[in-house]
């Protein structure tokens, strides 16, 4: 796996957590899940920021990247190299 | 609004196309049970729904669902990679191809396109999260039904995780629902009213 791959997935463990968390809270809003969700969003941030910087924009809005127009490169998510 | 991110919720890599197993996946695309309704559902029964924590649920597990109509795709895509026309005809795969080549086109596994007629949008609340709690069973089924089918443990892999999300699905819809029951005006009879239409129990 390489590190793009690696971080990736980092990211994605961390976005589970807080998608399963957000879920939980809709019809649960217990105080220790509050602050479970709130280390989480920042831990996710984090990781995010540091994955744009090196690999490119995850969302159209950081698509801009060394003054380049980043978005549209390859891979998208539903090719191989992407995962 | 949505905003897309490019990435998938969990990681799709399969290394070896098999466009026979592509045509049974593609019903969790666009079968009865497939994630296209789900997300399509969920997102369109908020609007009636007189509950802020049962319209949260509907947005954040509809909007999860529109992530794995992508997953979903995913694996359709990789499975129907560089394939020869000797494997479309042995495969199976050329009652398909003939009309769709390697798109990814909603349909059933029978071949019978995705129908709205499975979303079940009905605007009273007892019936709508009941339709969801089924429709989470029928999605976990039908990819039971696929490991059942599959031999691939890339294709396994993703299928297991989407399978696993009904069954959580399934219980946040299990809130939604006992927030309805705990909410209806009369609980001797949750279905004197139905608080998304009538006003005397609206609060």
């Amino acid at each position: 796996m390489n590190n793009r791959a690696a971080l990736l997935n980092e990211i994605r463990a961390l976005e589970f957590a807080l998608i399963e968390t957000n879920l939980f809270l809709d019809g649960n809003p217990d105080p220790d899940a509050i602050a479970y969700f709130e280390n989480t969003r920042r831990a996710l941030a984090a990781k995010k920021q540091e994955y744009e910087t090196t690999f490119g924009p995850l969302v159209a809005e950081n698509g801009v990247m060394n003054g380049r127009w980043a978005w549209t490169d390859s891979p998208w998510p539903w090719e191989c190299e992407a995962n | 609004m949505f905003i897309y991110e490019k990435k998938l919720e969990y990681p799709v890599k399969i290394k070896n196309p098999n466009p026979a197993l592509a045509k049974v996946i593609i019903s969790q695309l666009g079968g009865p049970h497939g994630e296209l309704g789900a997300a399509t559902r969920y997102l369109q029964q908020r609007y009636a729904m007189p509950d802020n924590r049962i319209i949260g649920i509907l947005t954040d597990v509809g909007t999860e669902e529109l992530g794995h109509i992508e997953m979903v795709s995913a694996i359709l895509y990789q499975l129907t990679r560089n394939l020869s026309e000797e494997e479309i005809r042995r495969s199976g795969f050329d009652t398909y191809f003939v009309d769709h080549t390697t798109g990814v086109y909603p349909q059933a596994a029978s071949g019978v396109p995705f129908s709205t007629m499975t979303l079940a949008v009905t605007g009273d609340v007892f019936a709508d999260i009941h339709e969801d709690l089924a429709a989470e069973q029928k999605a976990r089924m039908t990819y039971d039904n696929i490991l059942r089918l599959a031999d691939d443990p890339d294709v396994k892999d993703p299928i297991r995780f989407l399978r696993a999300r009904e069954v959580v699905h399934y219980q946040r819809f299990g809130d939604a629902l006992r927030i309805a029951q705990d909410k209806a005006a009369d609980k001797t009879n949750f279905y004197l009213y139905n608080p998304a239409f009538d006003p005397a129990c609206r609060r």
